[in-house]
């Protein structure tokens, strides 16, 4: 039964270019999987990185906020202090000393028209000018609350402060002095620095007017210098975390917090590459994933496809082989299918030229037969001639061992010049003489070869004519047994004998008696009995081994 | 022109073929020692017979074909062969010629093609 062909309308391709498919379609879902994975843990990496700045601005802010109400603490215990109250002022003076702790700081007294009555900084009784920082110490006696001011410089050291101030009051709650602390803006740089932090963090404080007060880094050259205007509105404005342009140029991720104290904001800030990390990371690895998967991809491909491709190759050039006559090498390769294949291809081949072998051979037999049989067929002719009376004795000897000869040639013709079984050599030769109810023939298969076939058959033909015209065949009642059996050494022995005929008796020895005693067992290189007995003739033929065909069967189509 | 008799061994499977040639050699004025179906056969008449020449067919009965017998008959005995074929397959006749016999001729065996080789040799 043959497969109906599969139609394709798409061109055909490559083993190699369908497996480069195959992994592509194997790899491609996996690395969209494997890019979703990503991105995912990069935005989750960096949500946390967010609510870390926002984490690190609080805490700073909480930091400041601390320091700032412990200067409040301590202004406001000694805003009641009794020297102050009774005003010996040289005695508060040194309470303002002992009281203070922070070395970057220090206690002044102003009265409402912001003339420095003490500043620890100076000796009691110095020489004083007035605060370089009137407008906070008005909002003190405005609103009668502390308050803590901008960055401003220090009317003393010229430096860099800040002031925390408290209004002092009278007996009648009227405000009669304001008690300032007034901070080197390093202070909180300080506190900023001693929160430990990676390097590229980088926390700072700037004042309501949008200017430095303190860095975690390069305080010294950040300090008192004013935000670039874009990033104060962000820093006003922009609540939560929000990429920026620090004041260093840098591309940042930003957060800020306003001081519960002061009017001031805390900012924490990463360098947004450092924010971006995980995104990049994850774009490098994906990258990387998908160069690996594609060359791993590739490269399985390339090599599944020379094991396949190469077998299906060798095929081809065993099918091109088998297509030119030649023959196909038995060749083992790497793919089973191919194997089969060519081992298929193989077997052809070898068919096919043992058949054109054959064929060579059977056309070379047939000439030579033809040619043979004609030097028979003339030799046969110039015997009968020669024992003929007449020419219509001739003719009739001459036509009936023709025929015997045909026989034969029909039965080597059916088994392709090989041969025939004795069964087949006998009935052919009893056929023409309507002997065949008349015979019993018997004997196990045997199988003889083409000489054996002609010789065997030229003297059954006489044997059966003989019988015809003087032995059993000749009465109505006469019966022939053809038997023969195998002997010891291989060879075979045919007995001839004939039952219930005329008594047979020697004749004059012609032609007939000559090839079955004497043509045929020469050529057969066997022997030979002839006995007349009352029952009829009795003939007996050894048939060499080397006749007999020992398994015809393989020959036979 | 002297004649001599030649004697001749005939070596044919084909017992029909073989009588006519006995026929045509002994109409030549010739004899025949003997006839031979197979090599071996051959080998061994020869060598008993001694004949002049060997009328040799190349297929024969058996494993060894004429061209190995006649070689076998001229190197024991000297006796030269007429290769008488029906072959036509052309290496078969390049080998039969290759070892120089007397002559190749074709089946069938006629007087017409038999006598001249059969002249020659009875003439040395």
């Amino acid at each position: 039964m043959e497969a109906s062909p599969i139609r394709y309308s798409a061109r055909p391709q490559r083993v190699r270019t369908y497996l480069a498919l195959f992994a592509l379609a194997l790899v491609l879902p996996l690395l969209a999987v494997a890019f979703f994975g990503l991105n995912r843990m990069a935005a989750i990496e960096q949500a946390q990185i967010e609510r870390r700045v926002m984490q690190i601005a609080q805490n700073l802010r909480f930091v400041v906020d601390r320091e700032l109400d412990r200067a409040l603490v301590t202004l406001e215990t000694l805003a009641t202090s009794s020297e102050l109250r009774t005003g010996n002022l040289n005695a508060f003076h040194d309470q303002a000393v002992l009281a203070l702790k922070p070395a970057k700081a220090a206690i002044v007294l102003i009265d409402t028209s912001y003339r420095q009555l003490v500043d620890t900084l100076k000796d009691y009784g110095a020489d004083l000018p007035p605060t370089s920082d009137p407008a906070t110490a008005q909002r003190v006696i405005d609103t009668g609350k502390p308050q803590i001011s901008n960055l401003f410089r220090g009317s003393i050291n010229g430096l860099p402060v800040f002031n925390v101030e408290v209004p002092v009051f009278d007996e009648q709650k009227r405000i009669r002095h304001v008690l300032i602390m007034s901070f080197q803006a390093a202070f909180i740089a300080d506190v900023l620095s001693e929160v430990t932090l990676d390097p590229q963090w980088l926390t700072g404080v700037t004042d309501s007017n949008g200017i430095i007060l303190a860095r975690s880094q390069k305080q010294d050259d950040y300090v008192g210098k004013p935000l670039p205007p874009e990033l104060f509105e962000q820093t006003k404005h922009g609540g939560g975390v929000y990429p920026a342009i620090n004041i260093a140029g840098e591309r940042v991720l930003r957060a800020t917090v306003r001081s519960e104290r002061a009017p001031w904001f805390v900012s924490a800030t990463v360098p947004r590459d450092h924010a971006q990390e995980p995104y990049n990371r994850s774009l490098s690895f994906a990258v990387l994933l998908v160069t690996m998967a594609l060359i791993l991809g590739g490269a399985l491909a390339y090599i599944f496809a020379r094991l396949m491709a190469r077998p299906l190759d060798t095929a081809i050039l065993a099918a091109a082989a088998v297509g030119r006559g030649k023959d196909v090498q038995p060749v083992r390769t790497s793919l089973a299918e191919a194997n089969v294949l060519i081992a298929t291809l193989e077997k052809a081949s070898k068919d096919l030229t043992e058949r054109a072998q054959h064929a060579d051979f059977l056309v070379r037999e047939l000439a030579h037969r033809a040619k043979n049989q004609l030097a028979v067929v003339k030799g046969m002719a110039l015997q009968t001639a020669r024992q003929s009376a007449t020419v219509d004795a001739f003719i009739g000897q001459f036509d009936r061992r023709i025929q015997g000869l045909a026989q034969s040639q029909d039965l080597l013709l059916r088994k392709h010049w090989r041969g025939a079984w004795m069964h087949d050599l006998i009935r052919a030769h009893l056929e023409p003489f309507g002997a065949e109810p008349r015979t019993q023939i018997g004997g196990s298969p045997v199988f003889l070869d083409t000489t054996a076939v002609q010789n065997v058959g030229f003297a059954l033909h006489e044997l059966a004519t003989n019988a015809s015209k003087y032995g059993a065949l000749s009465t109505d009642r006469g019966r022939i047994v053809v038997a023969w059996s195998l002997l010891a050494d291989g060879a075979v022995r045919l007995e001839w004998s004939e039952h219930d005929g005329p008594r047979a008796h020697q004749r004059r020895e012609g032609f007939g008696h000559r090839v079955m005693t004497e043509l045929v067992p020469r050529a057969l290189n066997g022997s030979c009995k002839l006995d007349f007995t009352p029952q009829g003739v009795r003939w007996e033929l050894t048939i060499p081994a080397g006749h007999i065909v020992r398994d015809p069967e393989p020959l036979q189509e | 022109m002297e004649q001599n008799k030649l004697k001749v061994l005939i070596v044919e499977d084909e017992f029909f073929i073989a009588l006519d040639a006995e026929e045509q050699v002994r109409s030549l004025g010739h004899t025949v020692v003997g006839t031979a179906v197979s090599a071996e056969q051959a080998i061994q008449i020869a060598g008993e017979a001694q004949p002049d020449v060997v009328l040799m067919d190349i297929r024969l009965v058996g494993p060894v074909d004429g061209i190995a017998a006649a070689l076998e008959i001229r190197s024991r005995y000297g006796i030269e062969a007429i290769f008488v074929t029906a072959n036509t397959d052309p290496s078969t006749l390049a080998r039969a010629e290759s070892i120089r016999p007397v002559a190749v001729l074709q089946k069938p065996l006629t007087k017409a093609r038999l006598a001249p080789q059969l002249a020659r040799l009875s003439e040395k």
